[in-house]
């Protein structure tokens, strides 16, 4: 039976190159955005990432070194760090600025291939590595514009050959910057109360907005609740175009499967046995769609994203679902016509 | 029991807009075992709607079919069953598969008899040896002349070692030469496989290769002889 549908399905090979086609086209746009969301939430969430577990965050307020050497010394804090969290740091093209969790450091910002980076609006400026031992940085605000060559000792680096991260010590990021930190990361000692916390830090630095953690992530995690919403649309339009695409050719070659059929049930195939006939042509047709779906969305991202970190297994299997479930609705319609036609009209 | 198939005030009407048109009317028909019948009449006359209702392809809208003593199933799949089983389709144009070889076509009704691939294939290029194409079991379809492909066909029809072959037309798509084998093979079986053919026709001269003829016009026979 499988053999036979193969047969038939290599015998009309623009049917088959038009839906597999179309699948991989379903797939391409839906794991492409997958992946592009799945890299707006990491990195927004990056914005809020700390290395030490963080219990409480002091959030919308500069402050200054004594205020902060004041925090640290309250009872029940472990660690107090200072952090500039930029909220509105989801900007496409630009690099965000990281909440850093060492209390030397202020900026944390990763490294690009390209060896240029932009961060974020606030700042409007580029990086750009000399030579293998300095890197120069153009800062412009609308007040002045500074360029300043820095020795690459300074910067902390995964990669000895190209940067991955920057992370300047606070009165350096001051320097250059002229920001203070906005943001406390404070991680409690056990078993400390933390309302009585949030009002000894309101006695040193004044009026202040305080986050737990988890409040922090949850509301990245809401706010990107839209691009899921936005992809999960998209694909489905998507996927819509490329069955009606597959769903036009598969009625124009309905008169030729009709005829088919015809012939199978005159020969004696039951209902049941030209079912599993059509049914394993569109099983075929669902897994070189996905293939080459998965294949060339694999290629596009690596080159677009520059990854494949940010495409997970869970998408693959919800684009090969999606796939699978397009096929089914627009390739069985056009048969379960034919197969409610009589063999005598088949034949005709 | 000398008859294969009995029909028993067979109709079949065709609603066409608000006019009902009975392309079979009526008719009480007995093909015996082994003979060739021909059903002979002019193009329109319900010679292909007749042959389609004995061989279960259509359902009439009243009387009934009595293949072997027994009256032919109503559901679908007992009907495809019987089909698979007890006749053989040789239709004027080919309705071979197109995305098969001559020998893959002559298989496919094995296939579903559950026969092994070994014996499947022998059977299978022993008859198509039987109608003169040795030369020709890789060839597809379209590579093949018309009656090389009905020759195929016949070669389908017969496979399954069926009690009847139901023939439409089986020379109309041909030219003379390839009509004339047709015949020579179908008189050949006939004897050979002491099958009984049914051959719908509107040529006269097929009569001739017949052990008897019924001539239908307007859905009705008019005469046997």
């Amino acid at each position: 039976m499988l053999r036979l549908s193969l047969n038939l399905l290599l015998h009309h090979k623009s049917r088959m190159l038009l839906t597999t086609s179309g699948i991989a086209v379903g797939i391409i746009v839906f794991l492409m955005l997958s992946a592009g969301t799945t890299g707006t939430i990491q990195r927004s969430l990056n914005l809020y990432r700390v290395q030490s577990t963080c219990d409480l965050i002091v959030v919308d307020k500069e402050f200054t070194s004594q205020q902060l050497i004041s925090v640290q010394k309250i009872d029940g804090i472990d660690i107090a760090e200072p952090a500039i969290i930029e909220k509105a740091a989801i900007i496409d093209n630009f690099y965000e600025v990281i909440a850093l969790p060492r209390s030397s450091a202020l900026f944390n910002i990763p490294f690009p291939a390209s060896k240029v980076i932009l961060i974020p609006d606030f700042l409007s400026r580029g990086w750009k590595v000399e030579d293998n031992n300095v890197i120069e940085i153009t800062y412009v605000t609308p007040e002045k514009r500074k360029t300043v060559s820095l020795p690459i000792s300074i910067f902390s680096s995964e990669n000895t050959d190209i940067p991955l991260k920057i992370i300047l010590d606070l009165e350096t990021g001051r320097d250059l910057f002229d920001i203070y930190a906005n943001t406390i990361l404070i991680r409690l000692n056990p078993a400390t109360d933390i309302n009585m916390i949030e009002q000894k830090i309101k006695n040193f630095i004044g009026s202040c907005s305080f986050q737990t953690y988890e409040d922090a992530f949850s509301t990245v995690k809401e706010k990107n609740q839209n691009f899921l919403t936005f992809k999960t649309v998209i694909t489905e339009i998507a996927f819509f175009i490329a069955g009606i695409g597959i769903l036009n050719e598969m009625l124009l070659s309905t008169d030729r499967q009709k005829r088919e059929i015809g012939i199978l049930k005159s020969i004696g195939f039951t209902s049941y046995q030209i079912v599993q006939v059509y049914l394993a042509q569109v099983i075929i047709l669902g897994i070189l769609g996905v293939i080459m779906g998965i294949t060339l969305s694999l290629i596009m991202i690596k080159c677009v994203y520059g990854t494949l970190g940010y495409i997970h297994a869970s998408d693959i299997l919800v684009g090969i679902s999606l796939g699978f479930f397009w096929i089914l609705l627009f390739a069985f319609y056009p048969l379960y016509k034919a197969k409610r036609s009589s063999i005598v009209n088949c034949l005709k | 029991m000398n008859n294969i198939i009995e029909t028993v005030d067979l109709t079949k009407i065709y609603t066409m807009g608000s006019e009902k048109i009975a392309a079979v009317d009526h008719v009480n028909l007995s093909v015996h075992r082994n003979e060739i019948l021909t059903i002979v009449g002019p193009s329109g006359c319900g010679k292909s709607t007749l042959l389609g209702l004995i061989g279960g392809l259509d359902r009439p809208t009243s009387g009934h079919v009595v293949f072997e003593g027994k009256k032919l199933p109503s559901s679908e799949d007992k009907l495809a069953i019987f089909r698979r089983k007890n006749i053989g389709f040789v239709f004027q144009f080919y309705n071979l598969l197109p995305a098969l070889s001559a020998l893959d076509n002559v298989k496919l009704p094995l296939k579903l008899l559950k026969i092994s691939d070994k014996e499947t294939n022998k059977r299978s290029k022993e008859l198509l040896k039987a109608v003169g194409l040795q030369n020709r079991f890789y060839h597809k379809p379209g590579e093949l002349s018309g009656g090389e492909q009905q020759r195929v066909a016949l070669a389908r029809a017969l496979i399954t070692k069926p009690g009847l072959i139901l023939a439409d037309e089986p020379t109309g798509n041909l030219d003379s030469k390839s009509g004339h084998q047709i015949l020579e093979l179908i008189q050949q079986m006939n004897k050979n496989y002491s099958q009984t053919f049914v051959i719908a026709t509107h040529d006269l001269n097929i009569s001739k290769i017949a052990d008897r003829s019924i001539h239908l016009l307007d859905g009705r026979i008019i005469c046997s002889d």
